[in-house]
């Protein structure tokens, strides 16, 4: 499904990941966690193809296809999603005219046939409901004014309605309260298939109580450093990072 | 200190000065003394301070010395015919309801009058009614501007209009240009609203691409107290024309006026708002998009006088400048001693699209009350990466990605428009003109 | 509303005699006869014994001159100014040539001594002023002491008048006068570089960090003078320098010109932190007598990763039209441009700045904070601009005006022109008053009406006295309160 190999990456000449190397199969979910600086973001920046870092070496595999050279659309029209940390306000495009947009785009890009009006309100109201997403909040513009649990919300919104083939979850926790991480929790449970992986980076433990992941992998210094199955996680909230980071030096 | 000589007047100066005596005979005919007498105090003016050029601060960015080489004669064959082919041509924008004032290079013709509204074509009149006499004569702080000046001397047709109170009235002041060679008008509309009236008025320029003509309009508005005024204005004048508009306003207490300008068209445009508000408690709402590619130049100049307390302005531009082209805004709020309490805010803001684009930005605060809340703010840069990078992570390949985000960047301008409908006309304008952008 | 009302009673009443620099030097002095002519720029270069190229210099930008118009576009108001009226140079008798500091006229010394202005280094040394500050004393038209030249030396700094610098370091100075504000810059440019008389000039060598603060003290004594002084500083590669300038003047009642150019020019990686407290006498309350102060200040980031930055108090002269600048020419170079600017009485302001972006990923800074009071007006005037060329500028603009009374005004005067899309401009500017609901709440907690009113503007000003080096902001803090005397206390 998604495989890194050996990931070199630099931002105006500082090095960011130094060989990482991380494989996800089909239908599991892996958890990316590690100390703060230690890279994560940018790894989901680099897969998702911002163009401000620059890949010096490794491969990036969707599906087989190395998506490194692929602009960032071309990307998620082949089934990439990213759910941002931060998620970007953009005054003037409503959340609905957004959503349509998207999925639209993304169709087309693969061939497909736009979808019609109504079939797309159907759907969307129906995603909506089950985040406790109100109509409303679709009329707004996109993520302008919205809180932070509202934002992720949305983010979760987004990723059940473009159906990806892998989905990378950033920090999804943060700012989140418990019944707000229960609501977007769900949603992710939900869209989880024996054709989907999912990368979840996440700072604390926490999450992966709700999320269950099938592999667990700590990265300082951009790079894999320790891996192992869910009981690592629960280790590193005991101890935190700092032996294993040490150990790793 | 050594004596400089004057500075010499170009040859559209010249031609200019050389054609009025000649102009003014011919029009004699009509108008009156007021009319004979704003001639002659507007050929006075142009004479003493040539075109409007760079070493006059209010033009410092839209040089009419240097940009208007030459000056094309008054339009004044009018004829029932060309009235007629100006009708026929397609309808910059569909109005439930309007009345509409057509004017053809820069004359008036009746063309769908309506009930409750007074209109007076100030060319057929030899002796202006007294309402429209005094309207005439009404001295302005902006008399002396250049464009101004130039339209009171060849005034070469015009309306004098009287909105009633009652229902709410849906007007169109259309002007078009229409012509096989270059020619100038300089149209003078001057609209009285009734204390308590309520209109919707638009207005519209559109015309030959094929030709160099020139306008310079001159609109002037008088709201009484408690009228309501939404105006939408359109610039979508010929590609080749140089497209002058100076709107005047004079705002009586609690009244309310609200204003919308689209501007693409005209290979040089200036939109003057002069706007005093002399009356407690009104409330002015200014907004515009301007779009710009090739080797167009769209100035936008505000000032908004506070002369009376308790009032509130807001002032919203937006720009979005591609190729070759540049933008000029300059936004002036001025606030005198009397305004006390008085609500100012003004806001521009620019994508720049290429860098050969350019935008010049000036808006100024002039503020001699205390008890006042005053600002503004103004931005310039491209479109934004994280918002980009968002878009195209959602699946939008970047041409659409950027359209998007343009067409939001206007619609947020767009959402100052009330009526649903005239805002949804001017959106798809908005989205055709990015639908033909270019993308290198 | 009380509050208000008594602030507004204080501040109408003031007399802006409160001025504490008023005071006449009783000491007999050189001039040049009155008027200006070729002659008169002759005698000023004889007098200074300056080489024929300067000399020729000073006449060049003297036939300009003759052909200029005076600018009009300020929002200033002032009588024509008759500038065969004037003297344009006057020095205290006593000093035909350079000396060590025993040999100043004690009248003099005890002059900056009246000042505060500490000119004994043992007296420095010594902790009676506190910081460690080289000082230029300037008195008219010439310099009358430099300290800590030695001690600079070692480091290899230059700091020394002008017009010693033509003698000393010819090629320094020929090399650099004039290359940031031409000889035809603007009117009272030229008419500087035709009769400039003295001023400082410091040059920091490669990797120098200039081991104290410099700084040069202009002082107007005589009647019917203009001071034209020129300042130029060169900060080389990797180098760093602090300098700060302060002046004052006797209360005369006539108006004085002074029209100064200072030229800072920054290498690669070379930074220059400029400071002035301006405290000119500002004139009295009905606007008689006064400085006119018609400054060209500009800075030219020269050099990769260059930085100048400008910061200014200006609390005097009658009339002030200065647009410190910034020239970003070096790739990654910063200017930056903090001011406070009050009026009170009849001051008219026109002051701001100019941040030219020519180099790739240039960034600027301007937060400009104007108070008016009194019958002032008080006007900030900046330019941003991006060449074609300047890929990824940054600039952010923030000006405020906070007005104190219902009979000044408070003006906005932004040009922010791009041309380049990469370039990221930014300004907002608002205009307020002090709000009742602040001043109630000071008070509720047991400060005066004034008390509240200096604890505001204080506030109000803070972003900018903050750039200041400590001991100057410190005294830049007494001297808004002295300004707005009445209304502060």
């Amino acid at each position: 499904m998604l495989e890194i190999r050996n990931l070199h990456a630099e931002i105006d000449g500082k090095k960011i990941l130094n060989g990482l190397t991380l494989s996800v199969p089909a239908g599991e979910v892996a958890a990316i966690m590690g100390p703060n600086g230690s890279g994560k973001s940018t790894l989901s920046y680099i897969v998702a193809g911002r163009s401000d870092y620059t890949v010096t070496a490794g491969e990036v595999l969707l599906n087989g296809e190395d998506i490194l050279k692929l602009p960032p659309h071309e990307r998620a029209a082949r089934g990439l999603f990213l759910a941002f940390q931060y998620p970007v306000e953009i005054p003037g495009v409503t959340t609905h005219t957004f959503l349509r947009t998207a999925m639209n785009a993304q169709r087309k890009t693969r061939g497909e046939e736009e979808l019609k009006t109504a079939d797309f309100i159907k759907i969307m109201r129906a995603a909506a409901d089950k985040l406790s997403i109100s109509q409303e909040m679709l009329r707004r513009p996109l993520n302008v004014g919205f809180s932070g649990g509202e934002k992720k919300r949305l983010e979760v919104l987004q990723m059940t309605l473009l159906e990806p083939r892998f989905g990378i979850l950033d920090e999804t926790d943060s700012g989140l309260d418990i019944d707000a991480l229960r609501v977007v929790s769900d949603g992710v449970n939900a869209l989880r298939s024996k054709e989907r992986g999912f990368l979840v980076i996440t700072h604390y433990q926490r999450l992966l109580d709700y999320i269950k992941p099938d592999s667990v992998h700590v990265m300082s210094n951009g790079r894999i450093i320790k891996s192992g199955g869910p009981d690592l996680a629960l280790e590193l909230e005991k101890h935190g990072y700092r032996d294993i980071v040490a150990n790793a030096a | 200190m050594a004596l400089r000589a004057q500075p010499v007047k170009t040859p559209a100066e010249e031609a200019i000065a050389a054609s009025f005596p000649a102009f003014a005979a011919r029009q004699a005919r009509w108008g009156g003394a007021e009319v004979a007498k704003a001639r002659e105090d507007g050929i006075a003016r142009f004479r003493a301070n040539g075109l409007p050029n760079r070493r006059i601060e209010e033009w410092h960015y839209t040089d009419l010395r240097s940009m208007l080489r030459e000056a094309a004669a008054p339009f004044e064959a009018f004829s029932d015919d060309l009235a007629r082919k100006a009708a026929a041509g397609a309808a910059p924008i569909a109005l439930e309801g309007a009345a509409r004032l057509l004017f053809v290079n820069g004359r008036y013709v009746a063309d769908k009058p309506a009930a409750g509204l007074e209109v007076v074509d100030l060319t057929t009149a030899p002796s202006l009614p007294p309402v429209a006499a005094q309207a005439l004569a009404r001295d302005t702080a902006y008399a002396g501007n250049g464009a101004v000046a130039l339209n009171r001397a060849f005034t070469n047709g015009g309306a004098i209009v009287h909105i009633a109170a009652g229902a709410p009235h849906v007007i169109h002041l259309d002007f078009r240009e229409i012509g096989s060679e270059a020619f100038s008008t300089f149209p003078h509309v001057i609209v009285d609203v009734a204390e308590q009236a309520q209109v919707l008025i638009v207005e519209s320029h559109r015309g030959s691409d094929d030709i160099a003509y020139q306008t310079n309009a001159l609109i002037e508005l008088k709201l009484a107290a408690q009228a309501r005024v939404s105006y939408v204005r359109l610039n979508e004048a010929g590609a080749k024309s140089i497209s002058l508009a100076t709107l005047g306003l004079d705002i009586a207490d609690h009244a309310t006026f609200n204003l919308f300008s689209l501007n693409t068209g005209a290979a040089l445009s200036r939109h003057q708002i002069f706007l005093h508000s002399d009356g407690e408690q009104s409330s002015i709402d200014l907004a515009g998009v301007t779009l710009a590619r090739g080797k167009q130049h769209a100035d936008t100049t505000l000032v908004v006088e506070h002369k009376a307390p308790r009032c509130k302005s807001r002032e919203f531009y937006r720009y979005i400048v591609d190729e070759s082209a540049t933008g000029v805004f300059q936004g002036k709020i001025v606030v005198a001693p009397d305004a006390q309490k008085t609500d100012g805010a003004m806001k521009s803001q620019t994508i720049l699209l290429s860098d050969e684009a350019a935008m010049n930005n000036k808006p100024e605060l002039e503020i001699f009350a205390d008890d006042v809340l005053c600002g503004h703010g103004a931005t310039c840069g491209s479109l934004d990466d994280d918002q980009l990078f968002y878009a195209y992570s959602r699946g939008l390949p970047p041409a659409q990605a950027q359209a998007l985000l343009l067409e939001a960047f206007a619609g947020e301008a767009l959402e100052r428009v009330a009526d649903e409908g005239l805002r949804e006309q001017l959106r798809d304008k908005v989205c055709a003109w990015l639908a033909q952008r270019v993308i290198q | 509303m009380a509050a208000v009302l008594e602030t507004l009673e204080t501040v109408k009443s003031v007399d802006v005699d409160a001025y504490k620099y008023g005071f006449v030097t009783d000491i007999e002095s050189d001039r040049a006869p009155k008027g200006l002519n070729e002659d008169i720029v002759r005698f000023i270069s004889a007098k200074k014994n300056e080489p024929s190229w300067l000399t020729e210099w000073r006449l060049d930008a003297y036939r300009r001159w003759l052909t200029m118009e005076e600018p009009t576009w300020a929002r200033v108001d002032y009588p024509k100014i008759d500038y065969q009226d004037l003297y344009y140079y006057a020095a205290p008798k006593s000093m035909s040539g350079p000396k060590s500091l025993d040999e100043v006229d004690p009248e003099l010394l005890r002059t900056y001594e009246k000042l505060g202005i500490p000119l004994r280094e043992r007296e420095v040394l010594a902790g009676v002023q506190g910081a460690r500050v080289a000082v230029d004393a300037v008195f008219d038209s010439v310099s009358v002491a430099t300290t800590f030249r030695e001690e600079l030396a070692k480091s290899g700094v230059i700091f020394c008048p002008i017009s010693e610098a033509v003698h000393s370091h010819p090629d320094l100075v020929k090399k650099y006068l004039g290359s940031v504000v031409p000889v035809t810059d603007n009117y009272f440019a030229s008419l500087n570089s035709a009769v400039f008389s003295d001023g400082s000039f410091v040059y920091i060598p490669p990797g120098v960090r200039c081991p104290m603060e410099l700084s040069t003290y202009f002082r107007i004594n005589e009647q019917n003078t203009g001071q034209f002084e020129r300042t130029l500083i060169i900060a080389d590669k990797g180098s760093y320098v602090s300098y700060l300038e302060g002046c004052t003047a006797p209360k005369r009642d006539e108006n004085q010109l002074h029209a100064a150019v200072v030229e800072l020019i920054a290498h690669d990686d070379a930074e220059i932190k400029y400071s002035t407290v301006q405290n000119w006498y500002p004139g009295d309350s009905e606007g008689r007598g006064g400085i006119y102060n018609f400054v060209t200040k500009r800075g030219d980031c020269r050099g990769a990763n260059s930085k100048i930055s400008w910061t200014q108090v200006e609390t005097g002269s009658a009339i002030t039209w200065k647009y410190p600048s910034c020239i970003l020419r070096g790739d990654n170079s910063r200017g930056e441009f903090y001011s406070i600017a009050i009026s009170n009485g009849r001051q008219q302001v026109d002051s701001g700045t100019k941040m030219l972006h020519l180099g790739k990923n240039t960034t600027s800074r301007i937060i400009s904070k104007g108070i008016s009071a009194g019958r002032s007006s008080n006007t900030y005037r900046g330019q941003v601009f991006a060449h074609r060329k300047a890929s990824g500028a940054r600039n952010f603009t923030n000006c405020d005006s906070l007005l104190i009374g219902n009979a000044c005004g408070a003006h906005t005067v932004p040009y922010v022109e791009s041309r380049n899309s990469s370039a990221q401009f930014e300004h907002e500017a608002t205009t307020s008053k002090i709000s009742e609901d602040q001043l109630f709440y000071c008070m509720q907690r047991g400060l005066s009406a004034e008390e509240a009113t200096a604890l505001i503007v204080n506030g109000f000003v803070r972003d900018v006295l903050q750039q200041l080096p400590m001991e100057f902001a410190v005294e830049a803090q007494k001297l808004i309160a002295v300004s707005l005397e009445g209304s502060v206390g």
